[in-house]
């Protein structure tokens, strides 16, 4: 492998030099594809880096985490039959939920035409976990009981959006409108990446293994928006070439394409020597990046070599690719190579009926994984400054959506009150924070707003979030938006 | 403070020096002191009201004035000055919380700028364009024509001197690149090269831009801006048909339809006196927005998004205004009002569309382009059908008098409605090679469970899929099938529904619901329901030996309210009982109405088969009455404000008085002549499509927080050039690319780095990444694979698997095409929203949810991937090779072939030695391993030539693959 950086920048002019040591702080790869973006810089971005000029630089302070893993349950997990334990529902089986509680809320489609709204109290077992004698529900949840003392629980979340589409964009980039940066993007915008082979931000799709529920998720969601596109996440696929592109094709040798691009790289330095455009440096920087991925990849993704303890942790599903257990300990790899923010979908949480059914087999996709998971990052030392966020776009309501039996039910989407978590670095284990009423239907104490949580995810990355921004449309836009939000910092060691 | 000052200077003295120039002799306002208020102060003394501290406005000169914030030549008596320079922390403006912070030189400004009288100007984008007096320049030889001495007169003030003119073999590629978005053909490069005429230049201008290509070249920025798509972008995400819009403005581009027109046609086509069929096509264009059909969501959210979108995308485009702030408050920066975003609103929520899209391909308000074999009855079928039911109402009132007397006196029994039921055997008797028809009354439940309403065996079965049904119907032999399923969900929970399916072997299948036939579609090869369908309540199946009529299906719906209405005397009927009877009277018992009824269905159904056969197109309709909207507090659909009537944005030029209240009106007023923006936008992004950036860069926003032009002259120039030709698109572009400006080498030197880095001056010539979609037809180009062939539906190439799968909802299948289409211009590309093609995507294309004005240009690993690994890529190189090969047997020969086929230039020798080198190398690997050579070559459809030797084919390929990810290749 080449060593590209000092040599090839010999022939850059001061001003240009100047500008790739501003560019290390943002986009991927640090350095290198610092070099990447050097076109960018003496075009588009130099004014941009201008327009930053009052930013100053990143972390703002202290960080407490490098990295994030972000786990995103797509549909909606119901906080009733998992974390919002609602001992006095059981009395309240079949009865209508009170217009005291309902107070007028606007409703889903899907149920704003049903009769009665019956109240569904959750089938499962809840006992008390961890030191902190936190209620859950332990029947489904076994293993994730075991870790709560390194968890902070939330159980006053809330959004505006009730329909998947808009309530997923919001969470995931501040705002229901399509269009905007979503975190892994701010984050890589904001801090880049510690590995100069690997992209900054990756994204991993689990497939729930039992199907149903399964609500659309897209490109858009980590979409760089109105940042530069290096920070678009990159998305791993579990078949097929891990990154799109990254095989070469048949019946090429690493060794060959390694030949192939030497050429390359001399062809393109005598046209930098003729023309002097810096965009051609970029160009070669961008070849030889490439060229490190390919190298890089297929050891990051060969799980071949974990010793047995791994699955032993993780549970044998681990080997399966495209498993919610695969892309967890997918994702500590990427992290111990220092990949900034990993963010995974795991699908199948909309469940308008038959939570009897589906939410059992949901739970089993992600239980002992999700726990193996904070073990793992412990056992490396990583746990301290990797934070992990789970939850979903919204939470679910106490009225049976659909036919009510003490089995079964269903549950429409809700967006007044649900229950997220964080562990990690920075995160005070075994906290409970937030209240919400005894149907789970309002929060009664300390509301936390998703732009909360964004902006105590961006504080635990040593970011503030008001003097996050990025100028565009002639705005300073943040992930927080313009509503006041707040650092919840109870829940902070 | 000094001190720390200096250290930056020493640290960053470039950027250093761009930012604290020395003051200008005399402030500008626009130029030096707007961007200053407007950054720092307008956001709580502006135009918005809610924000508006101290009811203090700093952007009307009056306001300040008279609140003493500015005493005009007295900056000591003027408390905005006081304030900017206050040590006390609770004085200071900006408020130090505000994080907003002015450097020593801003304020500098701002107080001579009082010192001077304060005065203030329009925002320059407001003010009409001018064409300034061409400037005084010291190399009047140089200057071309007039886009030069505006340019030359930016350089020479800058200190810089324009680059030589290219050699003509750049010339010619960045041209051909520019006019039609494929390189040249080397053999038009060579016949360049040695045209001795002064006019080569200039016709080759000509030629090129009455290729077709010109306008599909054109037309791709266009639809980026009109975020054109095959899907409908929202949950589902599912097919829309629109591509004859897409093709439509292709046309536009290439019969260089005027500007104005143009504009007038997509904004309100179906409003002009007897539009034509190109003219609903148009209109297209704010059909393009994303739209959702996702269960649960609120029909009056997603109306109110429709509009937001259509008024956003109407202001970036036609006005350069970010008109999308005022959606939830006033424009805190330019003068529009949220009123305004809503008057704007009103003229595109008076429209037909409803709410959801349904999922289905055409979303009313939809035209049918029928085969040219059918236009001529297709057109005469809407009159034929209203004269047999013009006729049918003469008929019904004159033989009024009949049917009561009918109506009277008939008993039950001679009813007789169709023809009797089969009996259970015989039903198993039919398939479809028999017309038959079966009818049942049912009542579903919420626990709905898919399967066999009614079956006869092997030849048919009535099933429920979700909330939908179907008749499924096989051959005798039971090798084929069809289904036909409704297109919408039909079955409610509670209600009591009819349902009838009826098959003609010769007409098909069709689907009825309590007597009225809904929409279906029809799929092949369909498996049978794995059992009977669940919780649903199924009474009296009737099956029928005939397809059963229109109006008959109507007659056995209402039986039992017909059987209801019979038992009770007739002078107590009620209304409803009686007209029941009545009409079925004239359905089924009097002859000329029973006949005319016939006749109607007959001309109904073909009307409907044709436009089964038709392409379909979705369009704009206006609905009738008269438009409104209301404010939206905070732009919520749920919070419903004040009223507002149709209007234009309040502070621009006046609505032509003649101008109707509607989207025809707002067309107008968008080309007005008084309009200051459009012709500065529009040839702003046309110069932006040559050169990179647009002399404004901020294409969409030409209001206060956009950037100022960086050679307005040049800009107003053009401006008023291009709308005094008439719009012409083609005779702005022979402008612009004629200039010795357009014509420069892209020589870049030191000294043009530190003064003119992003070639904002344009001190030498364009030079960047080319767009995706250019990458991809290069490739294609010079591999000699490229399909020219125009429009259609939107194809699929090569795409990895599991792509639309892992991010669509169910049903989301890439089935990737074969032959032609693997090859043709990437305009075609099938654009599904949620998943664009992804080798296209890592290049900035946009996904087309949401308008783009100006795409981003980034460089990241992942491009060279796509470049190097994509099957499209690789076969291209093979293509190459294989061409070149076939020519010359020799390595040497064939290297420098490819090379004059993608860089349109010999190379030097320098260069052929190191490709020389990496074709020796590969080629002997190959040798070694001609396994390695087999496998490459199989990359890719097309069918390799196995009579050329494997190896140095291989060889070639590679560099062929090389050349084409060259610095040189990718970039214009």
């Amino acid at each position: 492998m080449h060593n590209c950086n000092s040599h090839l920048f010999a022939n850059l002019p001061h001003a240009a030099r100047l500008a790739l040591t501003r560019r290390q702080l943002f986009g991927w790869g640090g350095s290198v594809v610092g070099a990447a973006a050097l076109s960018t810089l003496l075009g588009e971005s130099a004014s941009r880096a201008v327009a930053n000029e009052s930013q100053p630089s990143l972390p703002h302070f202290a960080a407490k985490a490098k990295n994030i893993i972000y786990l995103h349950m797509v549909g909606g997990p119901s906080q009733i039959d998992t974390y919002d334990y609602k001992p006095k529902m059981v009395e309240m089986y079949d009865k209508d939920l009170p217009d005291s509680v309902r107070q007028g809320q606007r409703l889903t489609g899907m149920t704003s035409g049903q009769a009665r709204f019956p109240v569904a109290p959750s089938k499962f077992k809840f006992t008390q976990a961890g030191k902190c004698g936190l209620w859950m529900n332990t029947e489904l949840l076994p293993y994730t009981a075991k870790s709560v003392d390194d968890i902070a629980f939330i159980r006053s979340l809330n959004t505006e959006a009730i329909n998947h589409e808009p309530a997923i964009t919001a969470i995931q980039t501040g705002s229901q409108v399509a269009g905007r940066a979503c975190i892994g993007s701010w984050l890589s915008y904001g801090l880049g990446s510690e590995n100069k082979n690997l992209p900054s931000f990756v994204v991993l799709i689990a497939t729930p293994s039992k199907g149903g529920g399964v609500q659309a998720i897209s490109g858009k969601l980590w979409s760089s928006g109105f940042l530069p596109g290096e920070h678009a996440g990159v998305s791993f696929r579990s078949s097929g070439d891990p990154i799109l592109y990254i095989n070469n094709p048949d019946g090429v040798t690493p060794d060959m394409r390694r030949r192939q691009l030497d050429g390359l790289n001399q062809l393109n330095q005598l046209a930098y020597q003729k023309l002097g455009d810096p965009d051609t440096q970029t160009r070669i920087q961008q070849y030889e990046m490439a060229f490190r991925m390919q190298v890089s990849v297929p050891d990051l993704t060969d799980i071949s070599k974990e010793p047995k303890h791994t699955f032993d942790l993780y549970g044998e599903e681990a080997r399966k690719p495209g498993s919610f257990a695969n892309s967890v300990l997918m994702a500590r790899r990427l992290t111990e190579r220092g990949v900034r923010f990993v963010q995974i979908y795991h699908n199948g949480w909309d469940q308008h009926g038959d939570v009897g059914g589906k939410l059992p087999a949901q739970c089993l996709d992600i239980d002992q994984a999700t726990h193996a998971l904070i073990e793992d990052l412990k056992q490396r030392g990583l746990f301290d400054e990797t934070l992990i966020v789970w939850g979903g776009e919204f939470g679910r309501t106490i009225y049976s959506q659909g036919g009510l039996s003490k089995t079964n039910y269903g549950r429409d989407h809700h967006p007044r009150c649900f229950t997220m978590w964080l562990a990690g670095g920075g995160v005070k284990g075994g906290t409970v924070y937030g209240e919400t009423d005894d149907f789970s239907y309002n929060v009664v104490k300390d509301p936390v707003h998703i732009r909360d949580l964004h902006a105590t995810v961006l504080h635990l990355l040593g970011i503030d979030h008001e003097r996050f921004t990025y100028k565009a449309q002639g705005l300073d836009f943040r992930l927080t938006g313009v509503e006041p939000a707040q650092v919840v910092k109870s829940i902070l060691v | 403070m000094r001190i720390a000052f200096l250290l930056v200077l020493v640290v960053c003295c470039v950027r250093v020096q761009a930012a604290e120039p020395p003051l200008p002799e005399k402030i500008e306002f626009n130029r030096d002191v707007r961007p200053i208020l407007s950054d720092n102060c307008f956001f709580c003394h502006g135009n918005d009201p809610h924000q508006r501290k101290a009811d203090l406005r700093l952007d009307l000169r009056d306001d300040a004035v008279a609140k003493q914030a500015i005493t005009p030549g007295k900056p000591d008596a003027s408390s905005l000055v006081a304030r900017i320079l206050s040590t006390d922390k609770d004085e200071l403006m900006p408020p130090p919380a505000s994080r907003k912070q002015l450097t020593p030189r801003q304020k500098e400004i701002l107080k001579q700028w009082v010192a001077e009288g304060a005065g203030y100007e329009k925002h320059w984008s407001f003010e009409p364009p001018r064409r300034a007096a061409l400037p005084m320049v010291k190399t009047p030889s140089w200057v071309r024509n007039p886009i030069d001495a505006f340019v030359l007169a930016e350089l020479e003030r800058a200190g810089l001197q324009p680059a030589p003119e290219a050699d003509r073999r750049t010339l010619a590629r960045r041209l051909s690149l520019d006019l039609t978005g494929l390189p040249p053909t080397p053999a038009e490069v060579e016949a360049f090269v040695n045209d001795k005429s002064p006019e080569a230049y200039e016709s080759l201008v000509a030629r090129w831009m009455k290729t077709s290509q010109w306008g599909e070249h054109r037309g791709r920025y266009w639809l980026d801006a009109a975020r054109y798509g095959d899907t409908h972008g929202i949950h589902h995400d599912a097919y829309r048909e629109i591509w004859p819009y897409r093709d439509w403005v292709i046309a536009a581009f290439n019969r260089n339809q005027r500007f104005d027109e143009f504009t007038v046609e997509q904004i309100a086509g179906d409003l002009l006196p007897n539009p034509t069929r190109e003219q609903l096509i148009a209109t297209g264009f704010h059909r393009c927005n994303i739209t959702t059909a996702e269960g649960g969501t609120i029909a009056d959210e997603n109306l109110a998004m429709y509009a937001n979108d259509r008024v956003t995308t109407t202001s970036w485009v036609w006005l350069g205004l970010t008109a999308n702030c005022a959606a939830c408050h006033d424009h805190k920066f330019d003068p529009i009002t949220q009123r305004d975003f809503y008057s704007m609103a009103a003229y595109f929520r008076n429209t037909t569309q409803g709410a959801m899209d349904g999922n289905v391909k055409d979303t009313k308000p939809v035209i049918y382009l029928p085969p040219a074999a059918d236009e001529k009855r297709f057109t005469e079928l809407p009159k034929l059908i209203a004269d047999a039911t013009t006729a049918l109402t003469a008929r019904r009132r004159e033989a009024l008098k009949a049917a009561d007397a009918w109506a009277s006196s008939v008993k039950p029994s001679e009813l007789g409605i169709t023809a009797k039921p089969l009996a259970e055997t015989e039903q198993k008797q039919l398939d479809n090679s028999r017309a038959f028809s079966v009818a049942a009354r049912i009542k579903a439940s919420a626990s709905l469970k898919d399967g066999t309403l009614a079956t006869g065996g092997d030849g048919w079965e009535l099933v429920v899929q979700g909330k939908k049904f179907a008749l499924r119907v096989a051959s005798p032999d039971g090798k084929t099938n069809s289904l036909v399923i409704s297109r919408r969900d039909i079955l409610a929970p509670g209600k009591t529904q009819h349902l009838l399916a009826t098959h003609d072997p010769k007409r098909g299948l069709r689907l009825y619901v309590d007597g009225l036939e809904t929409e279906s579609d029809r799929k092949e090869k369909q498996p049978p329901a794995k059992g009977a369908a669940d919780g649903i309540d199924v009474q009296d199946v009737r099956v029928y030996a005939v397809a059963i009529t229109k109006g008959d299906a109507r007659s056995l719906s209402d039986e039992p309210a017909l059987l209801t209405a019979l038992g009770v005397e007739p002078a107590k009927r009620a209304a409803t009982q009686k007209n029941s009877l009545i009409d079925f009277y004239f359905r089924s018992v009097d002859e000329p109405a029973r006949e005319l009824a016939v006749q109607i269905d007959e001309l109904t159904n073909e009307e409907t088969a044709i436009r089964g056969r038709s392409i379909v197109t979705h369009v704009q309709e206006e609905k009738p009455g008269e438009a409104m909207a209301n404010v939206l507090m905070r732009g919520a659909y749920d919070k419903v404000g004040e009223k507002v009537t149709p209007a234009s944005f309040s502070s621009l030029h006046a609505m032509p008085t003649d101008a109707p209240k509607n989207r025809l009106g707002l067309a107008r007023w968008l080309v007005a002549d008084e309009n200051p923006l459009m012709a500065r936008v529009t040839v702003n992004r046309f110069w932006q499509e040559l050169f990179g950036t647009g002399l404004v860069r901020t294409a969409e926003d030409f209001g206060s927080q956009g950037e100022r032009p960086v050679n307005q002259a040049l800009l107003d120039w053009l401006a008023v050039e291009f709308r005094e030709s008439g719009w012409d698109v083609k005779k702005l572009f022979t402008l612009m690319v004629t200039s010795a400006t357009y014509r420069q080498a892209s020589l870049t030197t030191p000294e043009k780095l530190a003064r003119d880095p992003q070639n904002r001056l344009l001190s030498r010539g364009p030079r960047f990444r080319m767009d995706a979609e250019m990458i991809r037809d290069y490739a294609l180009a010079v591999s000699g694979s490229l399909s020219l062939k125009m429009g259609g539906p939107g194809t699929k190439p090569y795409q990895p698997s599991n792509i639309w799968e892992v991010v669509g909802l169910h049903g989301a299948r890439y089935t990737q095409d074969h032959g032609e289409n693997l090859y043709r211009r990437t305009i075609y590309n099938f654009w599904k929203r949620q998943s664009p093609s992804p080798n296209m995507e890592v290049f900035n294309a946009p996904t087309r949810e949401v308008c783009t004005v100006r795409r981003e240009r980034t460089n990241t690993p992942l491009q060279a991937l796509v470049t190097l690994n994509d099957p499209q890529f690789v076969e291209a190189a093979r293509r190459l090779a294989e061409a070149v090969l076939k020519e010359h047997a020799d390595s040497t020969g064939a290297i420098d072939t490819i090379a004059r086929r993608v860089l349109l230039r010999p190379l030097g020798s320098d260069e052929t030695k190191i490709v020389a080198q990496t074709a020796t190398a590969l080629e002997a690997e190959f040798t070694t391993h001609p396994e390695r050579a087999q496998a490459l070559l199989k990359v890719g459809e097309s069918k390799v030539d196995e009579t050329l030797p494997a190896p140095r084919l291989a060889s070639l390929t590679m560099v062929a693959s090389q050349l084409l990810n060259l610095d040189e290749a990718l970039n214009k």
